[in-house]
């Protein structure tokens, strides 16, 4: 779980690695290499295949009707996701790290089964689950709210194994003087604990946003693909044209969701800084 | 703790005898990053800076072997992959053909076409390596040097992708078949016992109906269904205009557009829809599996569909005499029963006579709606009528 725990919650270390240090040089050469090998250079090929035909023509796809629905759709039903993930999972951890009752150590690892779990399979368990012969007479496969639904799923652990490392390490002296000096439980609530989850908060949320963002398979099974009716993804166009051989199309779409995915990361994270950096103060 | 400790134990055990355990201890500190001066005090009450000065460089040196060894370890895991990563499959003796092909017929080469092939003198020793997939992106991967010695595809636009790239011959559709192995019809999947009493294309405009097709953008089977509709229209001496206005209504009904045919007989299939527009040999094929789940209804007048196959001129294993006596192979009489029996319609006159499928009354092709060259952006294209009526328009 350590590359999930955000940064803003790593202490900060002064003076990391002297240059002049032979095995320093060699151990960042070698993470940089692996960097660019794996993420770097298939990062690269994609802006290079979806910016060949030039910006206007990535401009064009974006403004195409059915692709500026999908787009609408897909920051729309994240944002809601996001939130209401943020709220549940910050609850989750509250109760994880603060109650304590019998299976507790079951529920805490039940909460990365979403990430264990290959997304189809979850994509298609919701659809058994929510879809026409649902055994609990649910019924929101194809529907939006099956979309929303499939990526509550996906990004549930997310905002959680932020929170609760942070809450963990979180001093209860702070609670119980504010407690002494006659705060309620919703002040102490929002002016101790709260400000001192915001960083790792918005760090887990900034990693639910980007995620849904681009989630495909679970989505998949369970979103109507219907552009007529707002049931159509991003990565639902990607794929699709993919398939019809539109690879510059495809490629365009999925330049416009990295960026936004990476708009999300760097947004959440200098948020979660500046929120971790004023509260130092 | 238990990972850094795996880590820590490879290299430590060639140099046992050379350091001393604390020296071990401390290589893994480095490991962790965890050099404080409190731990070594616990550990032997000696001043932090001089054990650290003393020991640094062994440690260090460690890390740097400990690097070597393991990135020597992961070229060579890499290099014993690589063949793996490469090589599909090893050739059989009599050599090895690969079919690319559209997606429903994949079971049906390499099961009983395969093993009737083998049977035949050409065939002997001869293993069939196929490869399924949705019709347009296989005919993408083979343009893009996907290996093929034959292609079947599941409309002719993305054979004549493959002739714009030279690697399947102009001549392609020259054969008293127009290049098709098989043909089939657009038709209706119910519910059992047709309880929304679907028969005909205007029953798919009845008020409450719900209907599943395919995305049109992301699947070829789709556009078979929406040329069928539109010309089932133009049959019935509807106009043009009028033909294109029953796509705009007939979309109106259509709740999911799955991205392949067999996504949308799945969907179909789990409960969702009172009809989908899909293939004959698709439907029948479900209502032989699964019975009771699906029925199948060809309405008045419906479109042929015409799968066409070619053999490939760049192929991949240079066994182009064996490709074309394959694609001959499967216009045999034992082959195009094989074809029947999996539900699609033999080619093949003599065959076909044996073999009796439920047909519209108004049976037309694609040649009569103009054909695919004209059809396919007037339709489809970016600026065609049904990409319009999908944006709302």
């Amino acid at each position: 779980m350590a590359a999930l725990s955000p940064a803003a919650a790593v202490p900060r270390r002064g003076g990391v690695a002297r240059t002049d240090d032979a095995a320093a040089v060699v151990v960042r050469g070698l993470s940089a290499g692996y960097l660019s090998l794996i993420v770097l250079l298939p990062l690269a090929a994609l802006l290079w295949t979806s910016t060949r035909g030039g910006i206007g023509a990535v401009w064009q796809t974006i403004t195409i009707p059915t692709v500026l629905g999908a787009l609408e759709l897909t920051v729309g039903v994240s944002a809601i996701v996001v939130i209401i993930n943020a709220v549940f999972g910050t609850l989750i951890a509250w109760v994880l790290v603060r109650d304590s009752f019998r299976g507790k150590s079951a529920v805490n690892a039940l909460i990365d089964l979403p990430f264990a779990l290959p997304t189809i399979v979850a994509g298609l368990t919701l659809l058994a689950l929510y879809g026409p012969s649902s055994p609990v007479h649910v019924n929101v496969a194809y529907t939006r709210m099956g979309i929303a639904l499939a990526l509550l799923f996906v990004t549930l652990p997310f905002v959680t194994r932020a929170v609760q490392p942070v809450l963990i390490a979180l001093d209860r002296d702070m609670e119980e003087a504010a407690a002494v000096l006659g705060a309620g439980s919703l002040a102490i609530f929002r002016r101790i604990v709260l400000p001192n989850l915001g960083p790792a908060l918005l760090a887990g949320a900034g990693l639910s946003f980007a995620r849904a963002l681009g989630e495909f398979g679970a989505v998949t099974l369970i979103a109507g693909n219907n552009p007529l009716r707002g049931t159509q993804v991003m990565s639902l166009v990607i794929f699709g044209d993919i398939q019809g051989y539109q690879f510059s199309s495809a490629a365009a779409l999925s330049f416009i969701l990295l960026a936004l995915s990476l708009a999300v990361l760097l947004v959440f994270g200098r948020l979660s800084r500046a929120l971790s950096g004023h509260h130092d103060r | 703790m238990s990972i850094h400790a795996a880590a820590y134990r490879e290299p430590v055990k060639g140099l046992r005898n050379t350091y001393s355990t604390d020296t071990k201890k401390l290589y893994m500190l480095t490991l962790m990053r965890q050099m404080t001066a409190s731990h070594h005090k616990k550990n032997d009450g000696r001043p932090a800076q001089e054990r650290t000065a003393e020991a640094r460089n062994p440690a260090r040196s460690e890390i740097v072997r400990y690097v070597i060894q393991a990135t020597g370890f992961a070229v060579a895991l890499a290099v014993a992959a690589f063949p793996s990563l490469t090589t599909a499959r090893t050739a059989h003796s009599g050599g090895t053909l690969n079919i690319v092909t559209y997606s429903t017929p994949g079971p049906v080469y390499s099961g009983p076409l395969a093993a009737a092939f083998a049977k035949t003198k050409a065939g002997k020793h001869v293993s069939l390596s196929v490869s399924p997939g949705p019709s347009d992106s296989q005919s993408q991967a083979v343009a893009n040097g996907q290996p093929a010695d034959v292609v079947n595809f599941s409309y002719a636009p993305n054979i004549q992708t493959l002739v714009g790239k030279h690697l399947v011959p102009k001549s392609w559709d020259r054969n008293p078949y127009h290049g098709n192995v098989t043909d089939s019809v657009v038709a209706f999947g119910v519910r059992q016992r047709n309880p929304k009493h679907i028969k005909n294309w205007s029953d798919l405009l009845k008020k409450g109906i719900q209907v599943l097709t395919p995305n049109p953008q992301a699947s070829g089977g789709a556009k078979w269904n929406l040329l069928a509709a539109y010309g089932a229209q133009r049959e019935t001496r509807r106009s043009k205009k009028q033909a294109v206005g029953y796509l705009k209504k007939l979309f109106k009904h259509v709740s999911v557009q799955d991205t392949s045919a067999s996504h949308e007989l799945n969907t179909f299939l789990n409960g969702t829809g009172d009809v989908m527009i899909g293939y004959e040999d698709d439907i029948m094929e479900a209502q032989q599996k699964m019975p009771g789940k699906i029925k199948l209804v060809v309405p008045k007048q419906s479109l042929l569909i015409e799968n066409p196959i070619s053999w490939t001129l760049k192929p991949a294993a240079h066994n182009a005499r064996l490709a074309k006596k394959f694609v001959s192979f499967l216009y045999s009489k034992r082959a195009q029963t094989i074809w029947a029996k999996a539900f699609y319609w033999p080619v093949v006159k003599s065959v076909a006579r044996h073999h009796h499928f439920p047909r519209p009354k108004k049976l037309f092709n694609i040649r009569q709606l103009g054909g695919w060259p004209k059809l396919d952006p007037e339709f489809f294209g970016p600026n065609g009528i049904v990409t319009k009526i999908e944006q709302g328009g």
